[in-house]
């Protein structure tokens, strides 16, 4: 690498580099910022989601825009979209299976439900006795009592 | 905490010093007599005091309590010295009034607390504990007195009840009260009486069961038991309330300790809140359904179940409160409250502040006493025993010598060593090395304020003031789920609730074989109780028994075949000694006491 002073450095070509790199770092900073991004009420907005250049280009139909851009996709990142695409799929039939098949169990999930309501029951079950066994005996107004005859008397006249 | 004796001490312990036979006899025999004795010491003292007027100085209960308990152990210097370890107070002498149904002792020092704390009581002539508070009785007034004796760990204990009467003055050579005592306390009287001398001639049954009447069954079981004693409560429109119980007692294990030991084998019929609970479900198809399905409990024979049968040999315990339902047509719970000194001061009528007396000591628990007078007062009360205890009877000066006629002396020397026994006693009882034994209180709450009341959190709520509760009783509704908790804010949030007088009677029955008996022929013997002692008072109640049922039937076959000398069953009481001043200042009519 030549020295700073001497006669032969080029010059052009760094200059340029650093413009370049300053204005991308620029660009970098506004897209963090998400200058570039459409607003969150919109209907394109993904705010929220995961950000990936990578699969926003893949699933972008259109290319919009005929300008320059720094934003690539590989031939190997779109492969490796493509497969994982395939494992989401299949993972989701697997789990619909699964929920098919706990489904088609309901002896299970009845069970798990009779508990509770047994036990909200049998309390409500013995309150209602008790409310019935209450209305029956004070309609009656104490029946087996027998006062009509002498009574009963214990003791006499003196102090035991 | 299980306490680990080995199988041969267990042997000796429960089973060989059990077994009923002449020296076992003569010690039960003797602690009945003392018993039997005091308490016609203490009857004897009331009737002066408030029937006949003859004392100049009226004793107050506190005094009346100290003075029992005193003539009980020098009484009990000329038996058994230096022949038995241990012998003394099986209960400090209680005298219930009324509403409160057990535990009511006060210390000399208490009566000062007592009055300030229930202030709202002494207003009122008509506040229900009145009596209670003043501690003076007046006409009207039901009075329990409860005492016990041990000799050896053998013990005999019991409980009656008297009225105070306004006394007819009009012949002054014989006074007499003015009239019956009417009314539900009435009623209550005459089914506590009538209940236990059934029960007493039930269980003579159980020696020879050839007798028993056929509408009681073939055996003397719990259930049957328990049967005759809520019908007879039902006939006088009465409640059996909870705490009352017949049970088999052994040696050192009387039912003193109820609650704070869990006594193997227990053998007895008890009453609680969740026996009324089952008794009202008895006929509905939801009988067998319990909200709370209580998890086995370790020592399974400890948990007091109706399935047993009553046997020769065994000594019982019949100890029956009854309480009077007039106060409402609807149906309620009777429950009991534990009275105790720190429940704010809220100048309700309904309730009584006020500490126990008594205590007794749990040897479960050990702890290292940093006051010298706590350990100096613990080294008393374990030489004490496994009985309760006042902290009057530790005093140097007790039992209080009455000859030289300086009551008033001697009890004011008690009251200053009261003094530095509370201090050591806080500490004792604060690392729970002694427990109090509670005062209850007889409560009544309607069952439509239990049944809805909302409870969220079932049987979570864990009390840890309730009173001694016997194993698998812990929860007083198991069936609705209530803590005994949720039960005692439901007893103070009801306006109905209402306090309800008690009448109580406990004798202490052997039911002897031909083998020791005396007359060779099998025979129950009555250590305390008995128409000498413990006749009823003078009451007229509206109800009686009820002859076209067929247990009543049965009831009254019983009552003729205890009549029956030939060919009935065989009762014997045990009598009270003839003498029974001890040369004291205070002394006593001897004119009931003919033998």
């Amino acid at each position: 690498m030549p020295s700073k002073n001497s006669i032969n450095r080029p010059k052009l070509v760094t200059n340029l580099k650093n413009k370049a790199q300053k204005a991308g770092l620029k660009r970098s900073r506004r897209d963090q910022r998400g200058d570039f991004q459409p607003a969150r009420s919109s209907e394109t907005s993904k705010s929220g989601e995961i950000k990936s250049v990578a699969l926003d280009l893949y699933f972008q139909d259109e290319k919009t825009g005929g300008s320059i851009t720094n934003k690539t996709l590989s031939k190997k990142r779109a492969k490796k979209i493509e497969r994982n695409l395939k494992y989401a799929q299949q993972r989701k039939l697997l789990t619909d299976l699964q929920a098919k098949v706990e489904n088609d169990m309901d002896v299970d999930t009845a069970l798990v439900k009779k508990v509770k309501e047994t036990k909200d029951s049998k309390l409500s079950m013995i309150k209602k006795a008790m409310w019935n066994v209450l209305d029956d005996t004070q309609s009656q107004q104490n029946l087996p009592l027998s006062s009509s005859g002498q009574g009963t008397t214990l003791g006499g006249a003196w102090f035991p | 905490m299980e306490l680990a004796v080995s199988a041969e001490d267990t042997q000796i312990l429960l089973k060989d010093k059990n077994v009923l036979q002449e020296s076992v006899l003569d010690k039960y025999r003797v602690a009945g007599q003392i018993s039997q004795t005091a308490l016609k010491y203490v009857v004897n003292l009331i009737n002066n005091i408030y029937h006949f007027k003859t004392e100049e100085r009226p004793l107050s209960i506190s005094e009346l309590c100290l003075l029992t308990d005193s003539f009980i152990l020098t009484r009990l210097e000329q038996y058994y010295k230096n022949k038995v370890n241990e012998r003394g107070i099986a209960i400090p002498t209680n005298i219930d009034i009324d509403q409160v149904v057990t535990g009511w002792c006060p210390e000399l020092d208490d009566v000062e607390n007592i009055t300030n704390s229930n202030k709202e009581q002494l207003t009122k002539e008509d506040a229900p504990f009145n009596s209670t508070v003043t501690g003076f009785l007046k006409a009207g007034d039901v009075v329990k007195i409860t005492l016990g004796v041990h000799i050896d760990g053998y013990t005999s204990e019991i409980s009656h009840t008297m009225v105070i009467y306004p006394v007819d003055s009009s012949n002054v050579a014989e006074l007499k009260p003015a009239g019956p005592l009417l009314g539900g306390k009435a009623d209550a009287i005459a089914a506590t009486h009538i209940a236990m001398e059934t029960v007493t001639a039930l269980l003579a049954c159980a020696l020879t069961p050839e007798k028993l009447p056929a509408s009681l069954g073939n055996n003397v079981t719990g259930s049957t038991i328990r049967n005759v004693v809520d019908t007879i409560a039902r006939s006088y429109n009465c409640g059996v309330v909870p705490g009352s119980r017949v049970r088999r007692i052994r040696r050192f294990l009387a039912g003193q300790n109820e609650g704070i030991i869990a006594e193997r084998e227990y053998k007895g019929v008890i009453w609680t809140e969740s026996h009324e609970e089952a008794k009202l479900l008895a006929n509905t198809e939801v009988k067998d359904i319990s909200v709370i399905t209580s998890a086995t409990p370790r020592v399974v024979s400890a948990v007091p179940t109706d399935n047993f049968t009553v046997s020769k040999g065994e000594v019982y315990l019949v100890d029956l409160k009854m309480s009077p339902l007039d106060g409402s047509t609807k149906k309620g719970l009777i429950t009991l409250e534990t009275v105790d000194s720190f429940t704010g001061k809220s100048h309700k009528v309904d309730q009584l502040v006020a500490r126990s007396g008594s205590y007794i000591r749990d040897y479960a628990q050990t702890h290292h006493l940093k006051l010298k007078t706590s350990r100096y007062l613990l080294g008393k009360i374990d030489k004490q025993g496994v009985y309760p205890f006042k902290l009057s009877h530790l005093a140097q000066n007790f039992p209080i010598n009455m000859e030289n006629g300086k009551l008033d002396e001697e009890l004011t020397t008690i009251k200053k060593e009261l003094r530095q026994f509370r201090l050591g006693m806080s500490e004792i009882s604060n690392n729970y090395l002694c427990v109090e034994t509670p005062i209850q209180v007889a409560k009544w709450v309607p069952w439509e304020h239990i049944l809805k009341s909302n409870n969220p959190n079932g049987n979570l709520t864990f009390d840890a003031t309730a009173a001694l509760t016997l194993p698998g009783h812990e929860v007083p509704l198991p069936k609705l789920g209530i803590s005994s908790m949720k039960l005692k804010q439901l007893t103070k949030s009801s306006k109905e609730t209402i306090e309800l007088p008690v009448v109580r009677e406990c004798n202490t029955v052997i039911l002897c074989d031909s083998d020791v008996s005396n007359n060779g022929k099998p025979e129950l013997l009555r250590l305390t109780g008995g128409n000498k002692t413990c006749a009823p008072s003078w009451i007229h109640s509206k109800y009686e028994l009820n002859v076209q049922e067929p247990l009543v039937q049965g009831i009254f076959d019983l009552v003729s075949l205890t009549k029956d000398k030939r060919f009935g069953i065989s009762i014997r009481e045990t009598q009270p000694m003839k003498e029974i001043s001890t040369g004291n200042k205070i002394t006593t009519g001897t004119d009931a006491m003919e033998l």
